[in-house]
């Protein structure tokens, strides 16, 4: 290859090569040369040269000093520092502190002149950042005027003084800079001997990054050497870096950064909000940062160099792949985001100054279709050279273009950084940071053939056991892709052994031995031992032990003389009452199945019901069983005449024999094709339900358990049953009492009751409703996800709040958490007795702790299948190859969920399409279904929504068929013919077409909010901005005699008028010189009148 | 905001709804609004309370009357018994979106007057009722209806309308039909005054001759519903462009009212 075509070939690949006398100048990305590449280049040196000799310098981008008459000007890095420390003074993430011993041998006041040469010689280590009302500018300090410290340590012995100096680095890391007052560094000079010193440096970024720390030891040593020797010090440098500064300003060919600038904006349009590994906790107060070290050993790096040689490849690429693997595989997102911090000294002139020379280039992957590792690098090798390409443009004008609305709780665009150190950078001392910039940074560096460095994190977001498993993890990925390139990147383990054992065998040890009676004869055991003690009230009447059992004994042998029996399954349609519990109870003793249907649901639903569950018997009241139409093959029992006539029969224990295997009960829960499906739990499985609530949350006899919940539901069972199996007394509360949150707590109380299980939206009736609770009291809360708000104001008012996982399928509940107090994020603990939880990635295998995949459940609970519906019961349950025992089996719930590192589950959302609304379990497909059914309806897809104040709503989307519409109110009186009050939308959005994915699937993400604000009006008080935001905000609030502007208001919404509107205008042009039209104030926000002003201005600059 | 239509085919009502932007979900409210070149003028203000209630908690609606604004039907099919009907079927449909139990109701002008006979007979499922600057006397708002002129011109006498199109008067190009004319003149909101529902407010920020009759029925009765004077902007009058206090919102009123509610 000749000279000329490497150097297009370089270019090409995003290095930079130009001659500077008989040196070449080299600028590559970080990790850009690649050793092949370093070869050619020395091979061909000469000719290179003479080469690029002949290229026209270009000339006009000289750096010069400019005037210091004026404020000096501050550089795009520093002007983002700055306005971030305006917002957060107090924050120490950007603290740099490291310490020194001087090599030369001097003392302390030599020491401390050498500090003010070396100040005099930087101005910008002598730099105060001032407000000027419209933009910060930089006043000099004197030397003199800046302190150091002088600490005498002689007395101590070497290791007392190492322990001081370290405190001191300790202290000063978290010692916020005032910048407006002070300089950005501090000194403390230690006399160690009386010939030796050590110098401690503290400084804010805004001045330094880690380059100038080396050119500042430099720079002190050889300060040192001259005034120890009395020999003439170095003259000052001739440039500065405002210098720098003005000339980032004046070539910045504002063609080429709007250009680049929009790259980026297209590169980066629509990157998630967040792109980081999911936190231990969100944080509430200020922010602070913590290390973790990591190393990869040599033979590890050499398989991974051999690897990249291969692909072509650098380090710094590989580091990249990587972490997106890991961050891909704890997020699920396919769009990942990484910080890569650049410098920027490109220049020779650069390389000697102190300052901070550093931008951010945003590095944005697609992992979307899972790709192999090989294909992912090639991916990252395409990102860095980009990036490098159009590094140019200032971070901060990216964030203005793309995040406006910041939040300052984490950083913007990017929130995991990855940042590689070549080995021949020196900085032989480790720099000290008060904080964490990013939620995670991490600094490799190469060093004797390993890869080691350190993992800079948020600790008051991640525990530190979260990061060292995300190290290990990194090391897996890495030894995965290095083992086998080819490998799609789901198709990787992250797991060691002994996460996959704990994993599966020590977060599952829940065996053990209960009850395995059926229900039956646990409550028959109860009737035996205390016929007196009362069983069920309900409106104030009341049904012993004894006289419940006798009641359902005769009315099992009713059944029994109708046929009904093992396999049999018998409807029961009642309103609640005593006789509703009897029955179940009857329908059980007998040996048959109940299928309990809801009196309130739609004729149409319960019909279907009827149908698809092929009852033999339906116990209902005469009025129900008129207008159901009931098929002659089901016998009807009624209420009225039935049920009443048998107490002429015989009333002891039948001794039926119930096996585990025999189906207790079918529960119907939505479906998403439209039908409702039939769940067959087992007697074992309730049984071993039972036997493990006695164990926890526990219930005795002493307690009285309040029963609010449906019959239709099965978590009804845990209030009808569990007492009845202890010989507690329930206390069946009235539907209408159950939704009215003050009637509600009055029977509470009045009932004396001990135990509640209720949902989340019930519990927060019963707070709002003043409830009070009271010592002794258990509340039990399961159905959807308990927010930690309503756990806090839940646990003062009880002894134990519990919170409760599963879904029919698997019986009732399946993991149970006791909550404790004033925990952010609400675990849905661990697996029941027994019962095995498993979260699974898409392989099928498990997940490392902390990163998300599906909930399986295994164990005694899972049912039997769904009733008459073997390739629906064949997709969700299959076998558990988990379990020691054969023919064990799991089922699949559709729900997300990681493990924390105690074997507490946590619960994330679902994959597919079931919601829960107020505990209601629904299938959006049925209420679509639904929909369609009506002959104006087209397609309909139905959302549920977050207004973010309330509780989630369902939206329905509708396509009407030309011509055709339906207001909201008779879409509704369609519905309710078929789907229960739970199920209707509250929100119907008309569209002309459904907005649709390329893949051909609606594209839900696309579908109007309701919620959110269409008119773009605020819901947040929105701080103006420092400077002419603020500026302006202060003019509003004099003449508008107010305390708060927003940054989104506008003049006239908050009581101005149009003579007010003169005055602001008039205002405005005193202070800033620029003349505006009042009229603009009638419709644009303060945030869009302060812009206005900023474009007259620079319109006036650029004018002159 | 979500705008939609509700209410039965033949009788379609255009509204638009906001949903409570904070928690703890205070309650619901539906705005009735005032008729013609008043509802123009007061159009702004009557957003921006909807949008400071759902920024207080509260789930809104606000609606087109039959025959007005976006809502199905013509002017001369109007008659303020439906329009009563309507405040129902809007308050039926605020409760079904939200599932909540009680509504409020906010009236302004003569969409006061007309929430007040709702609320006097909706029993429960009112929670409470604003009287914005409402039309106390029907006479007096028919009287005001015919001085209405374009903001800074002189008043015009209004132009007579085709007894085949309902008669009446075009009121700034909206038709005042004879019917509507005269079901409005039969209103009289102070001899309905002893019977408004106990939670209660009236704000005025415009002074009417018929107050003194409402503080005199009201101290009679013994209700303790005071009337809330705050000097404020009329909404419904819209001052011409030069006018030193255009374009100014009654904030001060607005505040009130969200305030109260809550």
């Amino acid at each position: 290859m000749s000279a000329g075509q490497l150097v297009a070939r370089l270019r090409s690949l995003g290095v930079g090569i130009t001659a500077s006398g008989e040196r070449l100048r080299i600028t590559a990305p970080r990790g850009g040369l690649t050793e092949q590449i370093k070869q050619a280049i020395t091979a061909q040196k000469a000719e290179l040269l003479d080469l690029l000799a002949e290229e026209p310098a270009d000339s006009s981008d000289q750096l010069v000093a400019i005037s210091r008459a004026r404020p000096l000007p501050l550089s795009s890095f520093q002007q983002r520092l700055w306005v971030l420390h305006r917002l957060e003074p107090e924050s120490t993430a950007y603290n740099m502190v490291t310490a020194w011993p001087i090599p030369v041998a001097l003392d302390a006041e030599q020491a401390e002149r050498a500090i003010r040469t070396v100040l005099g010689d930087h101005e910008i280590l002598r730099a105060t950042f001032r407000d000027d009302g419209l933009a910060p500018g930089i006043h000099l300090l004197s030397p003199e005027a800046v302190p150091v410290a002088i600490r005498d340590l002689r007395d101590h012995t070497e290791t007392d003084q190492a322990n001081a100096i370290r405190a001191d680095i300790s202290i000063a890391t978290l010692a916020p800079f005032e910048l407006a007052a002070e300089a950005p560094v501090r000194w403390t000079v230690y006399q160690l001997s009386p010939d030796r010193v050590a110098v401690l440096a503290a400084a804010h970024h805004i001045a330094m990054d880690e380059w100038s720390f080396s050119l500042l030891r430099r720079g002190l040593e050889a300060a040192c050497g001259s005034i120890a020797a009395g020999t003439a010090l170095l003259p000052p440098p001739a440039l500065q870096y405002a210098d720098y500064a003005a000339w980032q300003r004046r070539t910045r060919n504002d063609a080429t950064l709007a250009a680049d600038l929009a790259w980026w904006e297209a590169k980066l349009a629509g990157i998630p909000q967040i792109c980081s590994f999911p936190v231990d906790r969100s944080t509430t107060e200020s922010q602070s940062g913590s290390t973790c070290l990591f190393a990869w050993d040599a033979d590890l790096v050499a398989d991974l160099r051999a690897l990249l040689r291969r692909e072509g490849a650098t380090p710094y690429m590989a580091l990249i792949a990587v972490c997106a693997t890991v961050l891909r595989a704890y997020t699920g997102q396919g769009d990942i985001v990484l910080g890569s911090p650049m410098g920027m000294r490109e220049r020779a002139e650069f390389e000697s100054m102190i300052g901070p020379f550093v931008n951010l280039l945003v590095l944005r992957l697609d992992l979307s279709d899972d790709p192999t590792f090989s294909t992912l690098l090639t991916r990252a090798r395409e990102a860095v050279l980009d990036a490098h390409d159009h590094r140019q443009a200032p971070f901060e004008g990216l964030v203005e273009r793309l995040a406006p609305a910041r939040s300052f709780d984490r950083s913007p665009l990017f929130q995991v950084a990855v940042v590689l150190h070549n080995a021949s950078e020196e900085s032989t001392s480790p720099i000290d940071s008060g904080g964490a910039i990013h939620d995670l940074t991490w600094f490799a560096r190469e060093v004797d053939g390993r890869i080691e460095g350190s993992l800079e994190f948020r600790s008051d977001l991640f525990n530190r056991s979260t990061i060292e498993r995300i190290t290990t993890h990194l090391q897996s990925a890495v030894r995965a892709m290095v083992r086998d390139p080819d490998r799609r990147i789901s198709q990787i383990s992250l797991l060691t052994a002994a996460e996959r054992t704990r994993l599966i065998e020590q977060f599952n040890a829940t065996a053990q031995e209960l009850d395995p009676a059926p229900f039956t004869v646990q409550f028959e055991r109860q009737a035996v031992l205390r016929p007196d003690s009362p069983a069920i009230c309900f409106e104030g009447q009341e049904l012993t032990y004894g006289t419940l059992n006798r009641r359902a004994n005769q009315l099992a042998r009713y059944l029994g003389s109708l046929g009904l029996g093992r396999g049999s399954l018998v409807g029961v349609c009642l309103n609640r009452s005593l006789t509703m519990v009897t029955t179940l109870l009857a329908v059980q003793k007998a040996g048959a199945t109940y299928v309990p249907l809801d009196p309130g649901f739609p004729v149409d639903r319960l019909r279907f019901m009827l149908a698809d569950s092929g009852l033999a018997a339906l116990v209902a009241s005469d009025e129900i069983a008129g207008g159901l139409d009931v098929p002659a093959r089901v016998q009807i029992i009624s209420v009225e005449r039935d049920v009443s006539a048998c107490d002429t029969r015989d009333a002891s224990d039948l001794g039926t024999e119930i096996h585990a295997d025999d189906v207790a009960y079918v529960i119907y829960t939505s479906g998403s094709t439209g039908r409702p499906n039939g769940v067959a739990v087992s007697h074992g499985a309730l049984s071993n339900f039972l036997g493990a609530m006695r164990c926890a949350p526990g219930l005795a006899a002493s307690d009285v358990i309040a029963a609010v919940t449906t019959a239709s539901f099965d978590i009804a069972a845990l209030e009808l049953y569990l007492p009845l199996t202890v010989g507690a007394r329930v206390e069946l509360v009235a539907s209408d009492v159950a939704t009215d949150g003050i009637a509600l707590a009055q029977c509470l109380s009045t009932a004396n009751v001990t135990v509640l299980q209720a949902t989340p939206s019930t519990w927060r009736l019963l707070i709002e409703a003043g409830w009070q609770g009271r010592a002794g009291f258990r509340a039990l809360c399961g159905g959807e996800t308990l927010p930690a708000d309503l756990a806090n104001a839940i646990l003062p008012k009880v002894d134990a709040l519990w919170n409760l996982y599963g879904p029919t399928e698997t019986t009732i509940w399946s993991t149970a958490e006791r909550v404790a107090d004033g925990e952010a994020a609400i675990s849905i603990g661990r697996p029941i007795a027994n019962t095995a939880v498993y979260v699974l990635d898409s392989e099928g295998q498990p997940a490392g702790i902390g990163i998300p995949g599906e909930i399986w459940i295994g164990g005694a609970g899972v049912a039997a299948g769904y009733h008459q519906r073997p390739e629906l019961t064949s997709a969700r349950f299959a076998a558990d190859p988990f379990a020691p025992a054969p023919g064990a089996r799991m089922y699949r719930t559709g729900d997300l969920g990681r493990f924390g590192d105690d074997g507490r589950l946590f619960h994330m959302g679902r994959i597919d399409r079931q919601v829960k609304l107020r505990g209601f379990r629904i299938e959006l497909g049925e209420v679509e279904a639904a929909l369609e059914t009506h002959p104006a309806v087209a397609r309909a897809v139905a959302v549920a929504r977050n207004p973010g104040s309330d509780h989630p709503r369902l939206v329905a989307y509708v396509v009407y068929r030309p011509a055709e519409s339906l207001t909201a109110s008779e879409a509704r009186a369609h519905l309710r013919q078929t789907l229960p009050e739970y199920m209707i939308p509250s929100v119907f959005v008309a569209l002309d077409v459904l907005p649709m994915t390329p893949n051909g699937k609606v594209d839900v993400r696309s579908l109007p909010d309701p919620f959110r604000n269409a008119a773009g009006l605020p819901a947040t008080f929105q701080a103006p901005a420092p400077g002419l935001e603020e500026l302006i905000a202060g003019i509003w609030r004099d003449l508008l005699q107010t305390d708060r502007i927003s940054a989104d208001d506008n003049f006239f919404e908050v009581g101005g008028h149009s003579l007010l509107s003169l005055r602001v205008t008039a205002a405005i042009e005193r202070q800033t010189g620029c003349r505006i039209q009042p009229r603009i104030l009638f419709f644009q926000t303060l945030r869009q009148v302060a812009a206005a002003v900023q474009r007259k201005q620079s319109e006036r600059i650029t004018a002159r | 905001m979500t705008p939609f239509f509700f209410g039965s085919s033949d009788r379609q009502l255009f509204g638009i709804y906001e949903a409570a932007r904070c928690a703890p979900v205070k309650g619901a409210a539906v705005l009735c609004h005032p008729w013609g070149p008043e509802y123009i003028h007061a159009h702004r203000s009557l957003r921006q309370l909807s949008n400071m209630l759902a920024a207080a908690g509260f789930h809104t609606l606000r609606f087109d009357y039959f025959g007005t604004g976006d809502s199905a039907g013509d002017m001369t099919e109007a008659r303020l018994a439906g329009w009563e009907a309507d405040i129902r079927t809007a308050m039926s449909e605020l409760l079904d979106i939200t599932g909540a139990r009680q509504v409020s109701l906010v009236g302004l002008r003569l969409g006061a007057a007309l929430a007040a006979t709702i609320a006097i007979t909706a029993g429960a499922k009112v929670r409470s009722l604003v009287l914005w600057d409402p039309v106390l006397r029907g006479e007096e708002h028919v009287r005001e209806l015919h001085l209405e002129s374009p903001p800074g011109e002189k008043a015009i006498k209004p132009r007579p309308r085709a007894p085949e199109d309902g008669g009446g008067y075009d009121i700034l190009g909206f038709p005042l039909t004879d019917q509507i004319e005269s079901e409005m003149k039969a209103l009289d909101l102070i001899a309905l005054a002893p019977a408004l529902p106990a939670r209660s407010l009236i704000v005025a920020s415009h002074p009417l001759p018929s107050h003194d009759g409402l503080r005199r029925v009201l101290d009679e009765n013994k209700r303790d519903q005071a009337i809330e004077f705050i000097a404020d902007h009329p909404p419904w009058i819209e001052l011409p462009l030069g006018h030193p206090l255009s374009g100014a919102a009654p904030v001060k009123v607005l505040r009130r009212i969200v305030e109260w509610l809550a």
